[in-house]
């Protein structure tokens, strides 16, 4: 038990050690500046007793709220950058909202398989325990896939989101 | 380090994330109070045909380079209270649950369910009367099925508010029971709407906590959970949208019991060979009479009493008293010159019962 022990704290070790310096690349390089905020949408009344759809950072969510995940990017690069992808994983405890990935000048693919192959929503299937196959719905969802269309030329910046229900 | 390491340690993570997916999320009404909810995009890209080291991305209200884009999942309070009776529950004027026996509790059953994701609530619970009915109970009283049962046991469901109500799925309900005592003069018909009010109270220790604020100042994303409600608005007039509390109402119906009551007699034997129906009504013949208690209400008639003076002038008591199958219970009868006297303990709505006895002609 302790030898088992031992290794796998060895072993978190090697990782964390790895983490620290895939990350301490990643932002020594800074090439692309990569930021992602999480808001939520309030609907509150102007002086004309209008209603006026605000986004506010995420700070009451319970169950049941949908929040608004917004990636923003900006290429530092000096040289034109190709095959730019931006891939979410849909975070834990939440459903993905049809129909809600926005992205300009992105193919937007999704996948029902932690990422391993991705599709259109309307090509997705997903494969019952009976080995039958139905359309994927939002739950199934696992991953959202953003592939930039053409190359990004230095100082190009952008956004893409998607939103989410917390279950 | 070797593959089979690597494989053991595979399996031992694999085992420990299962284990946790299973613990918060397989059976909780909502993501549970206080759960943390990370996301992090990845971009890939290449420069020159050279694919370049993937970035995380940065939450950019937090201090760090890398971090997660984060919130706490806040307290949701949230609560249904459902009337469980198919139809307006009947009730005789009268019905206290005391005396005279039998004379059961008058009770409204309701369903309270906790929606919210706190891990327990307490709830305290009120009833509400309501103008524009008929009456109101002279008392009401307010009992958690303990035992989860189903029906009202007096002396058993004593507990008067909720205490500890899990929000796992399948634990989050609790059956309360509404005891209403009705007087005696109310009429058939009558009813009463008594709404059960429901009201989140702090749980995580026995007894009744303290009653649950909702949070109104500021929240950080990250902060401690704070307490937001989400529960619809309910019948009772006091119950609005979003105020910690739900409400339902249930109805009593008075119905009450009337009985028809017809006598016949017929001389049954005249002492000189006649017989019914031609025996002869001479002295020392034998009189059969008859009482006829039918119950035309919808109610079953209990604790049936009735006396008959009898003619004892010309008439002389014999007794040979019968009851027909229409007259449930223990029946019982008794002779106080001049009254007959005789109690049935039940009638059923519909039903008639039959009393005879004999007399003779003086």
């Amino acid at each position: 038990m302790s030898k088992h022990f031992l290794t796998i704290t060895k072993a978190l070790c090697v990782f964390l050690l790895a983490s620290v310096f895939t990350m301490g690349n990643a932002n020594t390089s800074n090439a692309i500046e990569l930021t992602s905020i999480v808001e939520l949408e309030v609907v509150t009344l102007d002086e004309q007793g209008n209603e006026v759809v605000k986004r506010v950072p995420a700070e009451k969510v319970t169950p049941g709220s949908e929040v608004i995940y917004t990636t923003r990017f900006k290429y530092n690069g000096s040289e034109s950058a190709e095959n730019v992808v931006i891939s979410n994983p849909i975070p834990e405890h939440t459903v993905y909202k049809q129909g809600s990935a926005s992205g300009q000048d992105t193919e937007i693919l999704f996948s029902v398989d932690e990422g391993k192959t991705f599709q259109t929503s309307s090509q997705l299937q997903v494969t019952e325990s009976d080995g039958s196959k139905r359309v994927a719905v939002a739950k199934d969802y696992t991953d959202i896939r953003w592939t930039y269309r053409g190359q990004l030329q230095p100082g190009d910046e952008g956004s893409v989101e998607f939103r989410v229900v917390l279950q | 380090m070797s593959t089979l390491n690597l494989k053991h340690i595979l399996k031992v993570l694999i085992g420990v994330s299962l284990i946790l997916g299973f613990s918060t999320n397989a059976f909780a009404v909502g993501t549970p109070s206080g759960t943390q909810v990370d996301n992090q995009a990845t971009i890939t890209f290449s420069v020159g045909g050279v694919a370049q080291v993937p970035v995380t991305s940065d939450d950019p209200n937090q201090g760090g380079t890398n971090d997660a884009t984060s919130f706490i999942v806040d307290t949701k309070i949230d609560v249904t209270v459902a009337w469980q009776d198919a139809s307006n529950v009947q009730v005789a004027a009268g019905q206290d649950g005391v005396t005279p026996v039998p004379n059961p509790p008058a009770v409204l059953t309701f369903l309270v369910t906790n929606e919210g994701n706190a891990a327990v609530q307490d709830f305290q619970l009120s009833t509400e009367n309501f103008g524009g009915d008929d009456f109101d109970p002279t008392a009401i009283s307010i009992f958690v099925d303990s035992n989860a049962n189903g029906s009202y046991e007096p002396g058993v469901d004593t507990a008067t508010f909720i205490d500890e109500l899990s929000s796992t799925v399948g634990t989050n309900s609790i059956t309360v029971f509404v005891v209403g005592s009705i007087a005696a003069i109310q009429t058939n018909g009558q009813t009463s709407d008594i709404a059960l009010i429901a009201t989140a109270h702090d749980g995580g220790a026995a007894g009744l906590g303290a009653l649950t604020a909702e949070d109104t100042g500021n929240d950080t994303a990250l902060g401690a959970p704070q307490v937001a409600f989400a529960d619809a608005a309910g019948t009772a007039v006091i119950d609005i949208v979003t105020d910690g509390e739900h409400s339902d109402t249930g109805t009593y119906v008075v119905v009450t019991t009337s009985v028809t009551v017809n006598k016949t007699s017929q001389v049954t034997d005249d002492g000189v060979g006649g017989t019914a129906p031609t025996a002869k009504a001479i002295p020392g013949a034998t009189v059969t009479y008859t009482i006829s208690i039918e119950n035309t209400g919808t109610q079953v008639a209990t604790g049936i009493a009735a006396t008959d003076p009898i003619d004892v002038t010309n008439l002389t008591f014999v007794g040979n008293v019968t009851f027909d199958a229409g007259c449930g219970g223990a029946t019982s009868s008794s002779f106080t010159s001049p009254n007959f006297t005789f109690n049935v303990p039940t009638i059923a709505a519909g039903a008639t019962c039959n009393v005879t006895f004999e007399v003779t002609i003086n």
